[in-house]
C-alpha cells in the first residue's frame, strides 16, 4: 500500500513567536522537535509533515473499519538522511512501521510511505497542475489510462477501462499542484 | 455562548482554510472538515489554535484527535467551556 503527501512551500501558514511554540507542541514529538531546532526549519518542517501524512494515509488503507482521526504526534518521524534533493526515513505510529522517501524540488517536496521500504521503488507517481476531483488521472505504462475517484471514506480507488484497478492510490495536493501515487497490489 | 453562537463563530475560524465555500454555506453538524470541506490537514492545527484564542480555552492532544466534524468541534468547545 502507498500513501503520499505533497507540500508546497509557500501555502505553510508563518506563525508568529508566541503562537509558534503551541503549534509546535501540538504538532511535532519532541525528538521532532529537537530535529527541526538544529536544521533548515521550514524545509524540515514539512518534510516531516509530509511523512507523517503519507504514513497517515497507509494506516487508513490498512485499517478499513478506522474511523478519520487527527493525531500527528502519534505518527513520530524518524529522519533517515537527508539530502540536496531527497530525503528517507521511517514512520513509527505504535507497534507499526512505514518506509518513506521523498522527493525535494525549489517549491514543494513529495514524500511516498509504504509499510516496506522494498515497495517504494514500485510505486508510480506523477506530478501536475491542479485538477478537478474528476479530472484526477495517470498514465500506466501497462494499465494505460486511470482514473481516480475517491470512495466514500475519502481514500482515492483507481479504476481502468475494465473496472477497478487492484492497486493501492493515494492523492495529495497543495498550492497549484496535485500529487497521484499508485502501487499495484 | 449558545450552541447557535458558537456555530457561528466556529464557521468563522474554519472559513479562511476551506477550499469548498459553498459546503461551508450549507453546512450541517454532520458535515466534515477534510471530507467535505476540503480544508487540507495541514491546517487543522490552526484551526484549533484558533479556537482556542477565540473560546478561551485548551484543546488538549485526546479531544483534538476527535475533531473531525462541525459537530465534534461544537461538543468538545462546549465541554470545555463549561469546564472553564
Amino acid at each position: 500500500m502507498v500513501g503520499n503527501d505533497l507540500v508546497f512551500f509557500n501555502t505553510r501558514t508563518q506563525h508568529k513567536e508566541t503562537r509558534l511554540t503551541r503549534f509546535l507542541a501540538k504538532t511535532f514529538t519532541a525528538q521532532e522537535r529537537e530535529v527541526l531546532k538544529a536544521s533548515r526549519f521550514a524545509f524540515m518542517q514539512a518534510l516531516i509533515w509530509s511523512a507523517k501524512e503519507a504514513a497517515f494515509k497507509v494506516f487508513m488503507q490498512q485499517h478499513p473499519l478506522q474511523e478519520r482521526f487527527y493525531a500527528p504526534k502519534k505518527f513520530e518521524v524518524f529522519i533517515a538522511r537527508v539530502e540536496r534533493t531527497s530525503a528517507t526515513g521511517e514512520v513509527h505510529y505504535q507497534e507499526q512501521r512505514y518506509a518513506f522517501t521523498s522527493e525535494v524540488h525549489a517549491d514543494y517536496l513529495h514524500t511516498i510511505a509504504c509499510p516496506d521500504q522494498s515497495m517504494l521503488t514500485e510505486v508510480y507517481t506523477q506530478i501536475s497542475p491542479r485538477t478537478k476531483k474528476e479530472a484526477r488521472s495517470m498514465q500506466h505504462p501497462v494499465l494505460g489510462k486511470l482514473h481516480f475517484k475517491n470512495n466514500t471514506r475519502g481514500i482515492p480507488e483507481a479504476f481502468t477501462a475494465d473496472g477497478r484497478a487492484k492497486a493501492s492510490t493515494s492523492v495529495s495536493h497543495d498550492g497549484p499542484l496535485q500529487a497521484l501515487a499508485f502501487l499495484v497490489i | 455562548m449558545n450552541r447557535e453562537e458558537l456555530k457561528a463563530k466556529l464557521k468563522e475560524i474554519i472559513e479562511p482554510y476551506v477550499q469548498n465555500k459553498e459546503a461551508l454555506e450549507n453546512a450541517t453538524e454532520e458535515t466534515s472538515l477534510l471530507l467535505d470541506l476540503e480544508i487540507n490537514s495541514a491546517h487543522l492545527v490552526d484551526i484549533i489554535l484558533d479556537m482556542e484564542e477565540a473560546f478561551d480555552i485548551e484543546i488538549d492532544d485526546e479531544n483534538a484527535e476527535r475533531m473531525m466534524t462541525i459537530g465534534q468541534a461544537l461538543d468538545i468547545s462546549e465541554k470545555l467551556l463549561e469546564e472553564d
